[in-house]
């Protein structure tokens, strides 16, 4: 329809969420918000995405155990994007997991959305 | 002598003489009769004699007249006491001399009613006096002993008092004693008086004071004579008493060597200190004596201490206290105080005594120990702070990020010619709610972190204080899917040192959260304030975990007790949190939650009583 980047972002704080989805530059990115790991997953299950920008720490299921699950399930989806503002899990550790890249938070939005076109174009 | 002198003499006597004739009637009475009795010789004359002798006398009497019969022949004197009639109705004693003659008896009576009298008072007198007394004659080495001395010794009246072995009523251990003191007596004319030990006929100990006196004739010793006195039970207060007084010295002594005494009249003058006092207050006991106990004020109380102090004393009670005085040099010393009262026989607060004891050095220890457990406060809260460090800064760096990205996303919507002026204005009060957020996690922390060294207490509103607080770990808990539900009700303004207050309730917060992390359900934590009705307020802070045990209970508010990993916690948190919660006159307990997990409840009041007031920094 568009050459426009699909993007699910995932993070427990709606309100970031939210502010993310209307911060990216629509005329790049169509957004789609989720507020936990698991409906996330649900959702991927269904669609595929050029890219997931998720939050690391949320309750019941965590961004990384998410993206663990994703490989698991064999998912087909484009690279994932991880934030965080703590130092549960080393960057080390969520690149292993399989995060392209880690956001620390609050990061500028526009260094996120340069990263993730430049990740997603390569 | 003639018959005529005879007569005279019988007209002249001043001893009453007599004749009687075997049918038991005076056939001559010489004029004495009538001046002793009263009766002419004519009344005397005309009744049998023993009608005029006293009834309880007349049986006696006859027995005496009868042995005039038997002795008859031998013309032996009959001597004998009794008591004759007189006109006035009143009797008096005679002293009887007579003999028998030809079925006749000549008698000499003498009036000894004055000896009788005194001889009466003296026996009152020996008896009220438990005192006896004795002669011995040496010419006729006869011993005589009144009734009363005859009791001393336990022997019966009237018997043969002892000669030879009179000394034998003295115990062992005094006989050489009173041979010395006698045979001095005898040399030298001295008298003497002395206490000591008799033994009685029955074998018993007593006391007695013994006082004796030589007895001369003429420059010649013809004998001796002396009391005693039964001073047995009088001894045995004595002794009583002495020991007694060995015993109080004995006290007085202990006393005087543990603790700084002093008496005081009614007035507060000071009338008697110890050498204790002397020595700690520096002052000598003439600078003291004399003085009010104002000498040694150090200024530290108010006169309202004071105040209270006397009208507890006056009031009849002991009052105890903890008193900062001044010594003659300036330094002060701490004294724990006792002042009692001290009355007389009507009630009356005649003066008090003083007993204290220096406990400066526990003073100053506690208030080492004080400024100690003040750092530990402080330092713990700052180890609470560290473990809250990780959670703060996710409760910053999150609606941080909200607001970075919002920005860029209201920067893009004023780009946006198309941009409706309401999502604007959505964005903007979305922005404002993210900059509280983080104003409140501020205000949290810096309510929390700030140093109370010597901060007093000051009024603070409990939901002010919770919501501070919960703002430094609801995010955290909202993030691990803890469910947080506050209640709060309206409550007064309590008097307390709220950075205290927030630092139990972080720390209760965070053991919960702590209680809930790992569980495999959902955690729970709910928190409730609520008016307890009595002056007083409470914290609730509930979780579902797994609770405290019975057994526990006791040892989770105890310094380093922690059923956490090593490294987790410093076990320090409870215990502080009791302390704090002490401090404020409150009360810190565990129970179990109504969803099984457990309850920790703050009582605190609303008003302190002997807090200090002011500003908090």
């Amino acid at each position: 329809v568009s050459n426009k980047h699909s993007i699910l972002i995932v993070d427990d704080e709606k309100a970031l969420a939210d502010t993310f989805a209307l911060a990216l530059d629509e005329d790049l990115f169509s957004s789609e918000v989720c507020y936990d790991a698991l409906s996330a997953l649900e959702i991927l299950r269904e669609k595929k995405f050029d890219a997931i920008l998720t939050d690391v720490r949320m309750p019941e299921m965590d961004g990384k155990e998410m993206v663990e699950a994703i490989r698991a399930e064999g998912i087909k989806n484009g690279p994932i994007f991880m934030m965080t503002g703590f130092a549960d899990y080393t960057r080390e550790d969520l690149i292993a997991a399989g995060a392209v890249h880690v956001f620390k938070k609050p990061d500028d939005i526009g260094t996120i959305q340069d990263v993730i076109l430049k990740k997603i174009a390569s | 002598m003639g018959k005529e002198s005879k007569d005279l003499f019988f007209e002249l006597s001043i001893d009453m003489l007599c004749i009687a004739d075997d049918q038991g009637y005076f056939t001559q009475l010489n004029p004495r009769w009538e001046f002793e009795l009263g009766f002419s010789n004519e009344e005397l004359m005309a009744k049998p004699f023993i009608e005029f002798v006293h009834p309880d006398d007349r049986e006696k009497t006859i027995g005496e007249a009868s042995k005039l019969y038997e002795e008859n022949s031998k013309h032996q004197t009959v001597n004998f006491q009794n008591r004759y009639l007189t006109k006035s109705g009143d009797y008096i004693w005679l002293q009887w001399a007579s003999q028998a003659r030809d079925g006749v008896i000549y008698a000499v009576a003498r009036n000894i009613s004055k000896e009788k009298e005194a001889s009466i008072y003296l026996e009152a007198m020996g008896e009220i006096a438990n005192t006896g007394y004795w002669r011995l004659d040496f010419r006729k080495m006869q011993p005589f002993w009144s009734d009363k001395t005859y009791d001393i010794h336990g022997v019966d009246r009237g018997t043969q008092p002892p000669l030879e072995d009179a000394i034998n009523f003295y115990a062992p251990e005094y006989r050489a004693d009173v041979q010395a003191f006698v045979e001095h007596a005898t040399t030298t004319g001295e008298g003497w008086d002395r206490e000591l030990q008799i033994i009685t006929a029955q074998g018993n100990r007593k006391w007695v004071r013994t006082w004796g006196k030589p007895e001369y004739l003429n420059g010649e010793l013809i004998g001796m004579y002396g009391v005693f006195q039964d001073i047995d039970s009088q001894k045995a207060n004595e002794l009583k008493i002495q020991k007694a007084y060995e015993e109080t010295k004995k006290y007085k002594a202990a006393l005087d060597n543990q603790a700084i005494v002093a008496f005081t009249d009614a007035k507060g003058v000071i009338t008697y200190v110890n050498q204790k006092f002397v020595e700690i207050s520096g002052y000598s006991r003439e600078e003291l004596v004399g003085q009010t106990h104002g000498l040694v004020n150090s200024g530290f109380h108010p006169p309202s201490f004071f105040k209270e102090m006397w009208q507890t004393i006056q009031s009849g009670q002991q009052w105890q206290g903890l008193i900062r005085n001044r010594k003659k040099d300036g330094t002060y010393y701490w004294v724990e105080s006792k002042i009692t009262p001290m009355k007389n026989s009507k009630g009356e607060i005649v003066e008090y005594l003083a007993i204290r004891n220096d406990v400066t050095d526990q003073v100053l220890l506690k208030e080492q120990v004080n400024s100690q457990q003040e750092q530990l406060v402080r330092s713990s809260r700052l180890v609470a702070l560290g473990e809250m460090a990780g959670g703060v800064a996710h409760e910053i760096n999150n609606p941080l990020a909200v607001l970075r990205v919002g920005l860029m996303a209201l920067k893009k919507l004023v780009d946006d010619p198309e941009a409706k002026a309401n999502d604007v204005q959505k964005q903007l009060s979305q922005l404002d709610e993210t900059v509280t957020r983080i104003s409140k996690v501020v205000t949290g922390l810096r309510s929390f972190a700030r140093d109370d060294s010597g901060v007093e207490y000051s009024n603070a509103s409990p939901e002010a204080i919770l919501q501070d607080t919960l703002a430094l770990c609801s995010e955290k808990f909202t993030n691990h899917g803890v469910e947080l539900t506050v209640n709060t009700e309206t409550t007064p303004l309590i008097e307390c040192n709220s950075t205290q207050i927030s630092q139990v309730l972080l720390n209760l917060l965070s053991n919960a959260y702590q209680a809930v992390e790992d569980q495999k359900k959902p955690g729970r934590i709910d928190v409730h304030l609520r008016m307890q009705g009595n002056g007083r307020v409470e914290f609730v802070v509930s979780d579902n975990g797994p609770g405290v045990s019975e057994d526990l209970k006791a040892k989770v508010f105890e310094p380093f007790f922690t059923t956490k990993p090593v490294g987790s916690g410093t076990g320090l948190g409870l215990g502080i949190s009791l302390g704090i919660c002490k401090a404020h006159g409150g009360v810190l307990t565990v129970e179990p939650s109504s969803f099984g997990g457990a309850e920790f409840r703050v009582v605190l009041p609303v008003r302190q009583e002997n807090a200090k007031k002011g500003q908090a920094a």
